[in-house]
């Protein structure tokens, strides 16, 4: 009886191994497609770009909670942005630290009579202020009510037709609004695109912008820049042919306001309000029968600091896992419905089968096979076997996403980063990848349990800026 | 035993002495993963000797060529590096650079310095073939080389690629202004997802009475829906085209989107005739109709206006107050005080409200500091 059991469980593992991974190199061969078709119309874009007449207004919404050391920095260079018309809206979620009092003194913040309409219904707005010494900088101070609430109510405060939301700890390169506003011109259905988040741990950061990319000598974060190099590359321009795309950072994305006002925009208390919004986008739209696309930009646009430490990384992993499930879960009527397209019939199942649920198949194969190993059910050459098979699977999908890279950006030059990532995509494979799914259970007990969605609370040890 | 033993050992899988089918499989499947990941490696490494070497080579080009054809924008040369095959591109990119930023007589010194090369004849046969097309058809269109005009010509009206017919499109403009606007302007009616900035781009280029005439037969043709599309390009015919242009569109039709092109349109070109016109939207059910209004009227508007402009910063749609209040301020014949009397004499919360906020922009754009 037990072994039938350890031979169930060994071939669900096979085939979750499998499945994912074949998945995934679809999803690079689809990248492939995307991202080479992408640097062909590099230079249109570049052209499209030049002229600024077209280019919508944007409201840059900054949700801020408890960011005092950050706030002033992050808000000065988003006024240096190269776009041509944008306002900047700060929301200070009831921080408990001196954000809001930073603000008014580094910006001469007064308060605004301006009228404007409710139209989504958030924790109570104390005051809006008004930068005397920008003209497009409007902070927003209100009641705690968590991201999703203080993007919505600087929804509300915005005057625009798009709105980007942005971490307040985010890195933007100059020219970011304009790439990822730049899908909106191109086709006219386009309700949403995304940019591409890269890890500033290590690199040269002066005045708020990053100068020159590096690798970072914490293999914790060298590790996630695989993860992202993957999660972004593939993960994202995979999905882009099919407008199949799930998700969209909430460390910087560009929405038609009309259109997220129309779906209900953020959802109250979720923990990934960034991933719910798109799935739920794509929900709304199907369900309507609109034309839309929903898009990503594979350029550089944002750099973010990466956890260096196993307790903050836990952490982000585990509300991450949450905010996938709760996603998920609130969207269930996409997945495979009558209107739900190639979203709702593979994204939305692979999501389902091997992002949400996938941690609890890979955890429960490498300990019935290690369990059954020891108990000698399983051979010693069968088990290898499957180890070696994952991690190879796991190795060649990482290598393709290096392809990928130096299809398109090649961010990290030299010969010498292109080896020091392809053993961290080796290395990762023992323990990191067992680790991190380990707490993806926890995530996804929690969303079962039904934790509420709080602040993320991030151990920062802040950027090196280097002297100009 | 020797290193063929042990490689028939693996391929065999001695090693493990497995039996089980299913295991022999998943072995096998392991060795081409670690073959197919270590050739994906190896095309990572050789892409980025490819991209080092060209980095490197259009270098070595540059310290050449930039010199030359720097001094040749003064002076024309009387010898001339040989230009190799495999560095044309690195040619075009240098040329095209140059020409992008410059105007008049230097472009034509280029120019020469270009057909000495015979590089439109180069570029000729390859024009119709894949690869890089964008920097051979900027050649073509800074040169002016009426050779290529059939190949353009089909590509704008042929090619499935947004850029290429782009770049296509822009070339003709340059070579012959009046024939390309009879070519693309048409296209730009039936593609509709051809990207604007780009559009306006290549209509710039060309001169306003050939774009009105054009504009003036295209837009009494195509569909109501397209029309509003059109009219973004009719600031590039003349203003007296334009304008007819725009009244008899707002004469026939009813459709918000195109009245709303008109009356920005109007705005932006009229010297005050048609203010009547404008006026006679205010009370348009659409928001966006409106918001021309007081667009329109707080760049022609009279002392007459005022009141208008006064009543529509209630408006029930914030973008019609905002903009109300930023005509007012804007209006050259209102004073600071007559300003200020409107302002005390609002009763409504959001009209106050919408004045407050663009005073305050204002004041910031003159770098005063509102207290």
């Amino acid at each position: 009886m037990i072994e039938i059991i350890i031979d169930i469980v060994q071939w669900i593992f096979l085939l979750y191994v499998l499945g994912i991974n074949l998945g995934y190199m679809a999803l690079n061969i689809s990248a492939m497609y995307s991202a080479t078709k992408y640097m062909r119309g590099i230079e249109f874009r570049k052209f499209v770009g030049m002229y600024s007449t077209y280019m919508p207004p944007v409201s840059v919404l900054v949700p801020a909670y408890n960011e005092e050391t950050t706030i002033e920095a992050t808000i000065k260079s988003l006024l240096q942005l190269n776009y041509p018309e944008f306002e900047i809206i700060v929301v200070n979620d009831g921080s408990k630290d001196a954000t809001l009092e930073q603000l008014i003194s580094a910006f001469a913040l007064q308060p605004l009579n301006d009228g404007f309409r409710i139209r989504l219904s958030t924790e109570k707005i104390r005051t809006v202020y008004c930068s005397s010494l920008y003209l497009n900088l409007r902070v927003v101070d209100k009641e705690n009510g968590g991201k999703a609430d203080a993007l919505n109510a600087g929804i509300n405060i915005s005057q625009y037709p798009l709105f980007a939301c942005i971490d307040a700890d985010s890195i933007l390169d100059r020219d970011s609004l304009r790439s990822v506003v730049l899908p909106f011109i191109e086709d006219p259905r386009t309700v949403a695109s995304g940019g591409t988040v890269r890890i500033a741990n290590g690199c040269e950061i002066r005045d708020g912008f990053l100068q020159k990319a590096a690798l970072p000598t914490n293999f914790m974060a060298l590790i996630q820049i695989v993860e992202y190099l993957r999660a972004f590359l593939f993960g994202r321009l995979g999905w882009m042919p099919l407008n199949a795309l799930l998700i969209i950072s909430g460390a910087f994305g560009v929405f038609h306001k009309e259109t997220v006002i129309a779906a209900g925009a953020y959802k109250i208390g979720t923990i990934g309000e960034d991933m719910e919004l798109v799935v739920r986008l794509h929900r709304y739209l199907r369900s309507k029968g609109r034309p839309y696309r929903i898009t990503f930009v594979p350029d550089p646009v944002c750099w973010t600091e990466a956890p260096e430490d196993i307790q903050t990384l836990r952490s982000q992993r585990i509300r991450w896992q949450q905010g996938l499930a709760e996603s998920l879960a609130a969207n269930v009527k996409l997945l495979c419905s009558r209107r739900g397209g190639a979203v709702g019939w593979f994204a939305f199942p692979f999501m389902l089968v091997f992002e949400c649920f996938g941690p609890i198949i890979e955890v429960g194969g490498y300990v019935i096979t290690i369990l059954g190993f020891l108990f000698d059910y399983v051979s010693l050459q069968g088990m290898l076997s499957l180890m070696i098979l994952s991690i190879s699977l796991s190795l060649t999908v990482s290598v393709v996403a290096l392809l990928l890279e130096e299809l398109t950006f090649h961010v990290y030059s030299g010969f010498k980063n292109i080896a020091i990532l392809f053993v961290v995509a080796f290395v990762e494979n023992f323990g990191y990848r067992q680790m991190t799914a380990v707490w993806r259970i926890i995530g996804l007990y929690r969303w079962a349990t039904n934790r509420k969605g709080v602040w993320g609370n991030m151990a920062r040890k802040g950027f090196k800026e280097s002297a100009t | 035993m020797g290193l063929s033993g042990i490689v028939n050992k693996l391929i065999n899988l001695e090693v493990v002495g497995i039996t089980d089918e299913t295991l022999k499989i998943v072995i096998y499947l392991n060795y081409l993963l670690i073959i197919l990941t270590l050739s994906i490696l190896l095309v990572v490494i050789f892409f980025r000797l490819k991209t080092i070497s060209a980095m490197r080579r259009r270098e070595v080009f540059n310290k050449e060529w930039q010199p030359v054809l720097e001094q040749s924008m003064y002076e024309l040369p009387e010898m001339l590096p040989t230009l190799k095959k495999r560095d044309l591109m690195n040619f075009l990119l240098l040329w095209n650079g140059m020409q992008e930023n410059l105007t008049g007589e230097v472009r034509n010194n280029l120019n020469f310095v270009a057909r000495w090369l015979k590089i439109d004849v180069k570029i000729k046969k390859q024009l119709l073939k894949k690869g890089n097309l964008s920097e051979r058809l900027n050649t073509i269109g800074h040169m002016r080389s009426m050779a290529a005009w059939d190949e353009l010509e089909e590509i704008v009206q042929q090619n499935e690629e947004q850029m290429i017919v782009m770049l296509a499109a822009k070339a003709l403009a340059r070579m012959n202004d009046k024939r390309a606007a009879t070519v693309v302007i048409p296209m730009i009616a039936v593609n509709k997802e051809w990207s604007l900035p780009a559009m306006a781009d290549i209509v710039k280029q060309m001169r306003p009475e050939n774009v009105g005439e054009v504009l003036g037969d295209v837009i009494v043709r195509v569909p109501e829906v397209v029309i509003p599309r059109l009219v973004r390009f009719l600031p590039f015919a003349t203003a007296e085209v334009a304008l007819n242009i725009t009244l008899d569109l707002l004469n026939k039709y009813d459709d918000p989107n195109i009245i709303a092109a008109c009356l920005n349109l109007i705005g932006d070109v009229d010297y005050g005739q048609h203010v009547e016109l404008v006026r006679s939207y205010s009370n348009h059910d659409s928001w966006f109709v409106r918001l021309q209004v007081v667009y329109a009227l707080g760049k022609i508007g009279t002392m007459d206006d005022v009141s208008l402009l006064t009543q529509m910063l209630a408006d029930k749609e914030w973008w019609v107050r905002h903009r109300a209040a930023r005509s007012l301020l804007a209006l050259p014949f209102l004073s600071t005080v007559q300003f200020k009397v409107i302002l005390d004499g609002q009763t409504d919360k959001y009209a106050k409200g919408a004045l407050q906020q663009a005073i305050m922009e204002q004041a910031i754009t003159k770098n005063e500091v509102v207290v």
